[in-house]
């Protein structure tokens, strides 16, 4: 059986992240560069759960209670990196809503999603 | 009706009705309606003011005059209250102010009435600057004004008259003054005039000062300026107050001494005693009217009636014996007595119609002052109102003489042709005077009505029997010569003397003006053509000549040969008789040698006029025969050089000082001021500079520095958020680096 080991999940996640970021710097569409950056969020999801399965809960299991007894079934004690996902997630999806409502209406004002046309803020 | 407590309810009508002239006058020009109807309005205005004025007097009659006088009849009304009191306005009426304002209302009607004819030369005497026609609209604004100032000036004298205390008629004394200025320099663009105005204002204001501090010496010492209330000054009460302090520290004198001479300087300055008498003379640049009601019937009056209203002050140290010389009265008749005979022989010297009667009327008020001096206050209060209407008579007939004159001149321009321009101008020839006697001559029977009632006032002022000024004058001789030669009192002896010789020379320059201005041929075309003045002029010529020979009848010594119990044994002495302190003034037994001498003085003034006037009057030819008198002639001629005197050593110390102030102003405290200047510009400069040079670079340095960083900076900004990102992970990456 293979032994997945944590550096596994954690090259999958910097593949992850480097393809949303080239897509986030270089897309000239804008649904695109959201695209880009949801990459980015689910890379760094996976690393909390990854982190969370291998290096949090190993210090969870050791844990003993007052009475000197392991702990049994306290898994529950420790759940950071999956809370940590599930908030990134509620982010990414609040964020793709607003970004994508942006989108929508400077598109209407505009009739382009093209990031090249929008340089209102030059300096 | 006619009863004191009824109609003296009312009294303060009188000054009203010419104050409501006054401002309706001031409507009428303000409307552009100012004209005929203005002469008419001030007409209405004071003859309501006399007629009520005369009701009272009447009134006042019926009244027992020791009883009047110890309780005069006042109504007052709150004017500004105060921490120990209420400071009143009202009306007080006693024998002294009932007499009074009945005489200033009648000789003001008659003023105002002849001055409706006379100011009538107002109404073609403007010219438009521009097109040169005559300045209708304008001409009829100044008759109405004319007519404006002489309702306030009655209303001044009116109310003055009646006041019941000395700051009320301190008010309408100043009034009377500010009228007084405006009507002198009537013709304000004579410069003599606008002159004339200024001295008359600023001399008088000398004695207002003294007049304004003896109110408050008053105020100070006897807490009151109340006349008659049961505080009054003129009570025995307040006179004890007077008396218990002794005399004023470093005088001779004691506090009502003070007091007195105080408001003696005020009443010098407006009676024209000398030394402030300079502004009398010249004062004639007035309207010949303003003349006749400064210079007659009130202004001048004011002064002695002040002494007379404040006459129980000055004898505060013999409240029982009223009679007795006070030394502030001893200063009084000395003055009195001085001016008399000093400003009749400055008249016999002057060829000015109405520069002999000014004078003459300063010596004629010296008699009066005098008298009041020497305790003769019944014969000054006599010989105020007598010589009242025959002043005005004499000065309202010199205006028309002067009228006539004038008219002739023209007349004679007319038919002459020597003017091409002829007409009534702004003026007449520059070297012809219509008031100069010696352009005159031959009027008697030009101007028959004229010549008759000034005659009547000549006589009455020159005291030949019978006229007015007969007994008013010879009441304050026998006084002064029954204390003087009687009693042994020096400075009464003194009084009449002057008085007497005073006397002479009044009949000669008088009998000198009659038969320069009346008797002989005319001296000019002018006097030859000069018509009769109209009836508005002559008709109160006539009025006052009754006035003018028959009022003396009133005070006819009680024990006059026949005549003095036939006219009621001296009633104005009865009337006027007592004081408010209760004091009395017994009546004088008539004595025939003061009075046989005045009447010899008189009459050897007459004769001597005649001798050297009366058959060939000097006219512009002719020399004066006074001026043989060499040095004498000159120095009475030019009046004593008083007002050149005055010049060098008022005038020219003020004029002194002010161009040494001038000089210190302009070369020290203007160096001193240019000076700072020229400082504080100079450190500008340098300080302009630092600024433009350092301050600015700074400034700019930093502006350019930011302007050209934010320059670089704006590449950086481009506005792609792609390149943010790219800095922002690049920046993160660093940081990363950084922190681990």
């Amino acid at each position: 059986m293979v032994i997945v080991e944590l550096w596994w999940y954690l090259l999958v996640a910097i593949v992850l992240f480097s393809i949303g970021m080239y897509g986030a710097m270089t897309r000239r569409n804008a649904v695109n560069v959201l695209m880009g950056i949801e990459l980015m969020l689910n890379a760094v999801n996976l690393n909390a759960v990854a982190f969370w399965r291998y290096v949090s809960p190993a210090r969870t299991l050791s844990t003993v209670d007052s009475t000197g007894q392991a702990a049994v079934g306290s898994y529950g004690a420790s759940m950071d990196g999956q809370v940590f996902a599930i908030i990134i997630i509620a982010l990414a999806a609040a964020e793709v809503a607003v970004g994508l409502a942006m989108i929508i209406s400077i598109y209407r004002a505009r009739r382009s999603v093209r990031l090249d046309d929008f340089t209102l803020m030059r300096g | 009706m006619l009863d004191l407590n009824t109609i003296g309810q009312s009294a303060w009508l009188i000054p009203a009705f010419t104050a409501a002239a006054f401002v309706l006058i001031l409507l009428q020009i303000w409307t552009g309606r100012g004209g005929r109807i203005s002469a008419y309005t001030a007409i209405a205005g004071i003859g309501a003011s006399a007629v009520l004025a005369v009701l009272v007097f009447l009134a006042a009659l019926r009244e027992d005059p020791e009883a009047l006088s110890a309780e005069p009849f006042v109504r007052t009304w709150p004017w500004a209250p105060m921490g120990t009191g209420t400071l009143d306005f009202g009306i007080l009426i006693d024998p002294l102010a009932a007499v009074t304002v009945a005489m200033v209302g009648v000789v003001c009607t008659m003023i105002f009435i002849y001055a409706s004819a006379y100011m009538d030369g107002e109404f073609t005497a403007y010219r438009d600057p521009r097109s040169g026609q005559v300045d209708h609209a304008l001409g009829a604004a100044r008759y109405a004004r004319f007519f404006a100032y002489v309702s306030l000036f009655a209303t001044g004298m009116l109310g003055f008259v009646l006041s019941s205390n000395l700051l009320q008629s301190l008010v309408f004394w100043e009034i009377m003054g500010l009228c007084s200025f405006l009507l002198i320099g009537f013709w304000f663009y004579k410069p003599e005039a606008a002159d004339a105005a200024k001295k008359a204002f600023m001399t008088t204001r000398i004695g207002d000062i003294f007049l304004f501090s003896g109110i408050m010496a008053l105020w100070a010492v006897v807490g009151t300026v109340d006349f008659v209330g049961p505080e009054g000054m003129l009570r025995v009460g307040a006179l004890e107050r007077m008396s218990a302090l002794g005399d004023v520290p470093g005088t001779v004198f004691p506090w009502a001494g003070i007091i007195a001479l105080l408001i003696f300087g005020g009443a010098v300055g407006k009676s024209a005693q000398f030394p402030l008498h300079v502004w009398l003379p010249d004062a004639m640049e007035g309207p010949t009217p303003v003349s006749a009601m400064i210079h007659a019937a009130t202004m001048v009056s004011a002064g002695v009636f002040l002494i007379a209203r404040m006459y129980p002050v000055f004898s505060a140290a013999t409240p029982d014996a009223p009679g007795d010389i006070s030394g502030a009265m001893f200063v009084v008749a000395g003055i009195g007595a001085f001016t008399a005979l000093f400003a009749a022989s400055i008249a016999v010297a002057q060829f000015d119609i109405k520069r002999v009667l000014a004078y003459s009327t300063i010596s004629q008020l010296g008699y009066m002052v005098m008298a009041l001096g020497i305790g003769a206050y019944v014969a000054a209060v006599f010989h105020l109102i007598t010589h009242a209407f025959f002043k005005a008579l004499l000065f309202l007939g010199s205006g028309s003489v002067i009228h006539g004159v004038e008219h002739g001149a023209h007349h004679g321009e007319d038919h002459g042709g020597d003017h091409g321009t002829g007409g009534h101008g702004a003026g007449h020839d520059d070297h012809f005077d219509p008031q100069d006697m010696r352009n005159m001559g031959g009027l008697a029977s030009r101007m028959p009505v004229t010549f008759a009632s000034f005659l009547a006032g000549t006589l009455a002022l020159t005291g030949i029997p019978v006229f007015a000024g007969f007994w008013s004058k010879d009441e304050i001789l026998a006084e002064a010569f029954h204390k003087g030669v009687g009693s042994q009192i020096a400075i009464a002896l003194l009084v009449w003397l002057a008085g007497t010789a005073a006397a002479f020379l009044t009949a000669f320059y008088m009998s000198r003006q009659v038969f320069m201005v009346f008797a002989g041929p005319p001296s000019t075309k002018a006097a030859a053509n000069a018509p009769e003045s109209a009836p508005a002029m002559i008709y109160p010529l006539a009025f006052l000549s009754v006035f003018a020979v028959g009022l003396g009848l009133v005070g006819v010594p009680a024990d006059f040969p026949w005549l003095g119990e036939r006219l009621g044994g001296n009633p104005f002495h009865h009337l006027l008789g007592y004081l408010p302190t209760g004091a009395h003034f017994e009546g004088l037994a008539f004595n025939a040698v003061p009075a046989a001498l005045s009447v010899g003085a008189a009459l050897s003034g007459w004769a001597l006029g005649y001798m050297l006037y009366g058959g060939h009057p000097a006219n512009a030819r002719a020399r004066d025969p006074l001026r043989a008198l060499g040095g004498v002639w000159r120095t009475l001629n030019r009046k004593f050089y008083v007002d050149e005197v005055y010049d060098a050593v008022f005038i020219r110390t003020a004029t002194g000082f002010a161009s040494l102030n001038a000089l210190f102003d302009s070369r020290v405290i203007d160096g001193a001021v240019n000076g700072a200047a020229w400082t504080g510009g100079l450190l500008a400069r340098i300080n302009g500079w630092i600024d433009s040079t350092i301050v600015d670079g700074i400034v700019n340095l930093i502006g350019y520095v930011n302007t050209e960083g934010g320059r670089l900076l704006a590449l950086v900004q481009n506005g792609r958020i792609q390149s943010y990102l790219v800095v922002v992970f690049f920046g993160l990456l660093a940081l990363v680096y950084m922190v681990s």
